[in-house]
């Protein structure tokens, strides 16, 4: 199959070695009486990135946030089937939520600053881990800025509202902030859908540093944008009672050039969604 | 059919009718505001804010009426703050909407409805017989933030609810507690909101008359502890001017409650822009 896309020549495609970081089994998620995924089983790998992608509605942030357990906040929301991290369950009574969430981080579709000064705002998390010191917090700033390539534009600024960068800024500071809880995986719910074309450039490109040290899960509208920055694909869709599917899933040059299924194909050459 | 206005008239109508409704409320607050402290303002001397009352207020001072005023509402807001703030808290974060919420929000919104008087009859009954606590600044205090506790709630409830609802979904993503997310990020983003209703309670305890007498009494002399009977400017400018007693000192009372409570939103305001400020 002839596709335009350009697929990432970092990507890794042999990841089969590798530790699996999250796992889903027969995963299902209710909100009340109505079922937004239907069992789902997919297994996500360490140090890599996966793109979950889909139509519209057929429940692509349900999934990713059923990881950090944000359809807790939902009311009536309910998760069937076993959800892992490092082979332990997410659900259960013995889950410290606070603990899991600081082990999994997310940024969110728009930039979401507080408002409060750049410095306050990638203290906030470690500041409810419990870090005051000035030393450490400086330290902590200083290199999750680093790590989202945003410390030379910011360093002199530290201490200005984080209201006042540009939405990409923003959005760099936001993975700055998840960055400074020191999580494993960061969720991200279409990071770039509120970006211009040259922001969203340099997120992917942070994405591809990010991903030698964490695993992401990267929910994604954008076909190009997958099939640029991630190693492993899932294609979900709406099935005919509104429920979420999990249609295929796999490398991404294998699902965007040799998709198995006929959705799938459809789909990546633009004939719906 | 209508008779057809052209849209230009109507709208030179309307600036018209618009800017002389501003004009004509801000006129009626300037003279009432003016008068006031023009006839009061003359009277006052430093001797009338540092004295107490004598001769049942035609002369002396009123300073014993300051304190009585800043103690009771003092009370009032330290009791009804806390729990008024709480209450907003336990009906947006704590709680989903279910039949006990709109009970409570029930209860709330007819509690801001009652005249005062009910209040200060159910103070009298409740915290100055049954609890004998007698006319006491506490009697008072506890009465009047019975009634400023709706206000309270309403606008805590209000400021909350307006938060960006990502700003939970942040701090919950990075790992904060239900009282971090509350502590950190809500009571901060909400606190002007908080602040006016607190702002209103005062404004609301400092005017008030009937509740006072029932509660607090009308005594002249100084309060020495809460449990002491007090008079607030209200309570003595109401008595001074009904019972004919010196229509001077009233005014002059009058002017210093208006004083008060200006200064009062004056520096609530600053106080809350400074913590605003200071936290972007």
């Amino acid at each position: 199959m002839k596709t335009g896309f350009v697929l990432n020549e970092n990507v890794r495609t042999e990841l089969s070695g590798e530790k699996i970081k999250l796992r889903t089994e027969n995963t299902s998620l209710y909100y009340g009486k109505f079922r937004a995924l239907r069992n789902i089983t997919l297994s996500i790998k360490e140090r890599s990135i996966m793109a979950i992608i889909g139509p519209s509605g057929c429940g692509k942030s349900s999934f990713l946030r059923i990881f950090n357990r944000m359809n807790d906040l939902i009311p009536g929301a309910r998760v069937e089937g076993k959800i892992e991290i490092d082979g332990n369950p997410i659900y259960g009574p013995a889950v410290d939520v606070v603990a899991l969430r600081k082990k999994i981080g997310m940024v969110f579709q728009k930039p979401n600053p507080f408002q409060m000064s750049i410095y306050d705002n990638i203290a906030f998390g470690p500041r409810q881990h419990g870090i005051f010191s000035k030393n450490d917090l400086d330290r902590i700033i200083e290199t999750s800025l680093q790590q989202s390539a945003l410390w030379e534009e910011v360093k002199d600024k530290l201490g200005q509202p984080a209201m006042g960068l540009s939405g990409g800024q923003q959005q760099r500071m936001c993975i700055a902030r998840v960055l400074a809880v020191e999580p494993e995986v960061i969720l991200m719910d279409e990071p770039c859908s509120a970006l211009d074309p040259a922001a969203t450039l340099r997120v992917e490109d942070l994405m591809r540093i990010l991903a030698e040290q964490y695993t992401i899960v990267i929910v994604t509208h954008n076909m190009q944008q997958a099939a640029r920055v991630s190693d492993m694909a899932a294609f979900f869709m709406m099935a005919s009672d509104r429920a979420g599917e999990l249609v295929e899933s796999g490398a991404t040059t294998q699902i965007f050039t040799n998709p198995k299924d006929k959705r799938t194909e459809d789909y990546i050459t633009g004939c719906f969604g | 059919m209508g008779i057809r206005v052209n849209p230009r008239t109507t709208q030179k109508i309307a600036k018209v009718v618009i800017w002389s409704a501003a004009i004509l409320v801000l006129l009626l607050l300037f003279t009432i505001i003016i008068y006031i402290l023009s006839k009061g303002i003359p009277h006052i001397t430093w001797q009338f804010l540092t004295e107490i009352p004598s001769d049942m207020g035609k002369s002396g001072g009123i300073l014993s009426a300051i304190v009585g005023t800043l103690a009771v509402t003092i009370v009032a807001i330290v009791v009804a703050t806390p729990l008024g703030v709480g209450t907003a808290f336990y009906l947006t974060e704590y709680t989903r909407e279910s039949g006990v919420t709109k009970i409570i929000r029930f209860s709330a919104e007819s509690l801001a409805g009652i005249p005062s008087i009910v209040y200060g009859l159910f103070g009298f009954i409740f915290f100055v017989t049954y609890l004998k606590l007698g006319w006491s600044i506490l009697s008072g205090g506890l009465t009047l933030a019975v009634m400023i506790l709706p206000t309270i709630i309403r606008t805590s409830e209000e400021a909350i609810r307006t938060v960006p609802p990502m700003y939970r979904e942040v701090s919950f993503s990075l790992g904060g507690t239900k009282w971090q997310t509350m502590t950190k990020v809500l009571i901060p983003s909400a606190l002007p909101g908080i602040a006016t209703g607190i702002i209103l309670g005062i404004g609301r305890c400092v005017a008030e008359t009937a509740a006072i007498i029932l509660t607090a009494g009308s005594a002249l002399q100084m309060p020495t502890s809460l449990f002491s009977p007090a008079r607030t400017l209200a309570v003595h400018f109401y008595i001074l001017a009904s019972e004919g007693i010196s229509l001077e000192n009233a005014y002059a009372t009058a002017a210093i409650l208006i004083i008060l409570i200006l200064l009062i939103n004056i520096g609530a305001n600053l106080l809350v822009n400074r913590v605003v400020a200071k936290r972007r």
